[in-house]
């Protein structure tokens, strides 16, 4: 159990610490994104509409689609500030009940 | 006594943020108690920081994405998850066959980055209203199966093959229904709209 969970924190942090290591495509092979994937498996001809550049309704859908993903996004990034903030104070404070001791003996 | 009341004010400020990150019952939804967040490609970038997005490759098939969020279990288990829009007259707990594959390409990102390198268990699909809130029984989970990846590396082969060969694709939707919803309907030239 414990080696399971040192497995699972190497990974994490591996990710976290690495994740702007540019990624390198194989000269010989293009990148397939998982997003054009998911467009092939809605419909071929839709995929293959776009990647000829004659979709101009395709736009529209990923100016829809981001603005709801940013929506979603607020939401969690608000979570993320509140909790680094309680984080920060929680240590301010208890680096001030430290000094608050030391003075205190010392009086 | 300046001491004391800047303690009292950052403790105050703390029990403060702390009540309002625990009433933000949007964000407990997004990460439930337990988990935690890895990362986050739904824009805001610079307040996510180190918890940003994402580029996932598997070099075995070619394929590269950034999961919406990437979620860490109670088990340590790889958790990914993707937020689509809710299309009107949703029906809970349904979910698109494309968005489907989708999350089965991110099974396989998980699988194939050396980063990860392990299979997810299972996946999440959120369906999202105007103002980025799940829809009630708008979250889907799908579990990861030998199947789901076989799908989608068969869909990765025959898009090479399309590229390779620079052949027409032909419409692969059944229905007038998907095809009345289809963007590129307009476009397309096989589109069966009734």
């Amino acid at each position: 159990m414990t080696r399971q969970t040192t497995e699972t924190r190497d990974w994490m942090e591996e990710l976290i610490t690495l994740q702007r290591q540019p990624q390198v495509a194989r000269p010989d092979r293009p990148d397939i994104t998982a997003s054009a994937i998911a467009d092939y498996a809605y419909c071929g001809r839709s995929w293959w509409i776009r990647e000829q550049g004659k979709s101009p309704a395709a736009k529209a859908l990923m100016e829809a689609g981001t603005q709801r993903h940013l929506s979603a996004g607020a939401i969690i990034a608000q979570g993320i500030s509140l909790e680094r903030l309680v984080t920060v104070c929680l240590a301010g404070a208890a680096i001030l009940a430290i000094i608050t001791g030391v003075l205190w003996t010392q009086l | 006594m300046v001491v004391i009341l800047a303690f009292a004010l950052f403790a105050l400020i703390g029990i403060l943020a702390s009540q309002a990150f625990r009433s933000t019952g949007t964000y407990r939804a997004a990460v439930p108690a337990g988990y935690q967040l890895v990362s986050m490609d739904l824009g805001h970038e610079a307040r996510m920081g180190a918890r940003g997005p994402v580029l996932l490759r598997d070099d075995e098939w070619g394929i590269v994405g950034k999961v919406d969020l990437l979620l860490r279990g109670p088990q340590g288990e790889v958790i990914p998850v993707e937020y689509k829009s809710a299309w009107k007259g949703y029906e809970a707990g349904t979910a698109r066959r494309s968005h489907m594959v989708q999350l089965a390409t991110a099974f396989l990102l998980c699988q194939g980055d050396p980063r990860i390198n392990r299979a997810p268990v299972e996946g999440w699909i959120r369906y999202v209203d105007d103002q980025g809130k799940v829809v009630p029984g708008g979250e889907v989970k799908v579990q990861n199966t030998p199947e789901a990846r076989a799908q989608v590396i068969e869909i990765v082969q025959r898009m090479r093959q399309a590229k390779r060969t620079k052949a027409e694709v032909h419409r692969t939707l059944n229905t007038g229904y998907n095809c009345r919803h289809c963007l590129n309907h307009g476009t397309c030239g096989e589109a069966k709209v009734a």
